[in-house]
């Protein structure tokens, strides 16, 4: 399987180089803000960054080095003269630009992002931290679990609210030589949880390339690769087989939509872990649940956000 | 004890579909902010309003832990919504797209007068119909919108 084929096409310069965008920047004043940022969006629909000080303000826009920056600043130079007067004081407005290397930004969180743990025995550690720390800022224990994670720009960095609930409710409910499935594996920070948990088969599946190709990445980093399986996929293959474990980390709306198929693939006994939607989006999961004959254990919170444990009703 | 609040960060951005590239992750990527973690949250909250623009805004702590609230629609897309216009992206034209009354630019104004820091309805209204007129939507006397 050609799971970690690199995305040449998409990162010329290699994946050390970010690729290059150029950012285009009007400053205006204040009252001219909602203008500006509606033109500047008819041109560059991705969105708007506004910086206000006192009497200036500045409206951002970013293109992509291959999108033809200089056609775009042509576009907007233009559109911006439809600026009303009565907005700008019948000031002209500044455009600057400049060019920006996406490695910047994305550097510059993984400074905050250091080791932590989650539930009893498990360790977070950004492939950029040495273990044990060498600043002592953690202290590994005999048991730890130490999970090595470089998620890249797919989800599952561990810190955020609903992977740490994933994350318990994996330790809590993995039994030695488990098979486990997880859908929309992002990172694969699950799998790899699951796998050093004592799974004794993985299946990973996501549907962002790009999530699959990080998720293959960090599970050969963590040496788990003869376990988990890496699938470029929207939900479970129909030919997947049954699994004591299966979690689903995504959206309100996606894992209500897999709970019939989560539950055609769970063997008896088996518990489903969802999560990835807030306290208030519960009800539609629980429906769906409800609809596929699933019945609720247990529900972890944290942040407002929610993970749901479910069975087939025959419990471990 | 409150949080120390590091930095605030404003941005217009697509219900559902903000991504970790550009204009959320520099914008957030300077003050240590988790980008996928806010792209998540963000998604997920206002996937119900898929095709509108969403003005957000950011409060990061010193902790480089976030809170995020979604204000009200953008000026221009009241304005559109309001004149009949169709919703969405597209390079304005020359010409004068359509038309709205003093009254419904009043409306407008009120709504957003919070969002836009204006001084008084005034303030506002003036703001509002110069948006207006830049995107093409003339202000009329009552009883001449069609």
């Amino acid at each position: 399987m050609a799971a970690s084929t690199p995305h040449e096409s998409r990162h010329p310069q290699g994946e050390h180089h970010g690729s290059k965008w150029q950012q285009v920047s009007v400053l205006c004043p204040p009252e001219a803000v909602e203008a500006v940022s509606a033109l500047l969006m008819a041109v560059v629909p991705s969105g708007v960054h506004i910086e206000q000080a006192g009497d200036e303000a500045q409206v951002s826009v970013y293109i992509a080095h291959h999108d033809d920056p200089a056609a775009a600043l042509a576009r907007i130079e233009d559109s911006l003269k439809r600026v009303d007067a009565s907005l700008t004081g019948g000031r002209q407005l500044t455009v600057t630009t400049q060019w920006r290397d996406e490695q910047q930004w994305l550097e510059a969180w993984k400074k905050e992002y250091r080791c932590f743990r989650v539930g009893h025995r498990l360790v977070i550690k950004p492939g950029w931290e040495g273990w044990p720390p060498r600043d002592g800022h953690l202290v590994p224990r005999k048991d730890d679990v130490l999970i090595d994670m470089d998620p890249g720009l797919a989800f599952g960095t561990g810190r955020h609210a609903t992977t740490r609930l994933c994350l318990e409710a994996i330790e809590q409910l993995i039994r030695p030589g488990d098979n486990v499935a997880d859908i929309g594996c992002g990172s694969g920070i699950l799998s790899i949880a699951a796998a050093k948990l004592g799974a004794g088969r993985v299946l990973a599946v996501d549907a962002d390339p790009l999530a699959v190709e990080v998720a293959a990445r960090n599970c050969l980093r963590n040496a788990v690769n003869d376990k988990v399986v890496v699938l470029h996929a929207d939900g479970l293959p129909a030919q997947a087989g049954d699994f004591a474990v299966i979690v689903a980390n995504i959206n309100a709306s996606i894992v209500s939509a897999l709970t019939a198929d989560i539950a055609a693939h769970l063997a008896a006994g088996g518990h489903c872990v969802l999560s990835g939607f807030t306290a208030q989006q519960a009800g539609e999961v629980r429906r769906a649940l409800d609809a596929a004959t699933l019945l609720e254990t247990e529900a972890l919170e944290a942040e407002g956000w929610l993970a749901i444990i479910a069975g087939r009703g025959n419990g471990r | 004890m409150a949080k120390k609040v590091l930095a605030v960060i404003k941005l217009h951005v697509p219900a559902g579909e903000a991504k970790p590239g550009p204009p959320v992750g520099p914008a957030l990527g300077q003050h240590g902010v988790n980008i996928m973690e806010f792209c998540k949250a963000f998604n997920e909250k206002t996937a119900k309003q898929m095709g509108d623009i969403i003005p957000v805004e950011l409060t990061v702590y010193q902790d480089r832990s976030f809170t995020f609230i979604c204000k009200t629609p953008p000026a221009a897309s009241l304005l559109k919504k309001a004149a009949g216009l169709e919703k969405g992206s597209g390079e304005p034209n020359r010409e004068k797209v359509g038309a709205l009354s003093m009254n419904q630019v009043r409306e407008i104004a009120a709504q957003k007068m919070e969002d836009l820091n204006a001084r008084d309805l005034d303030a506002a209204v003036r703001i509002i119909m110069g948006t207006a007129r830049s995107m093409g939507i003339e202000v009329v006397a009552e009883g001449e919108v069609n």
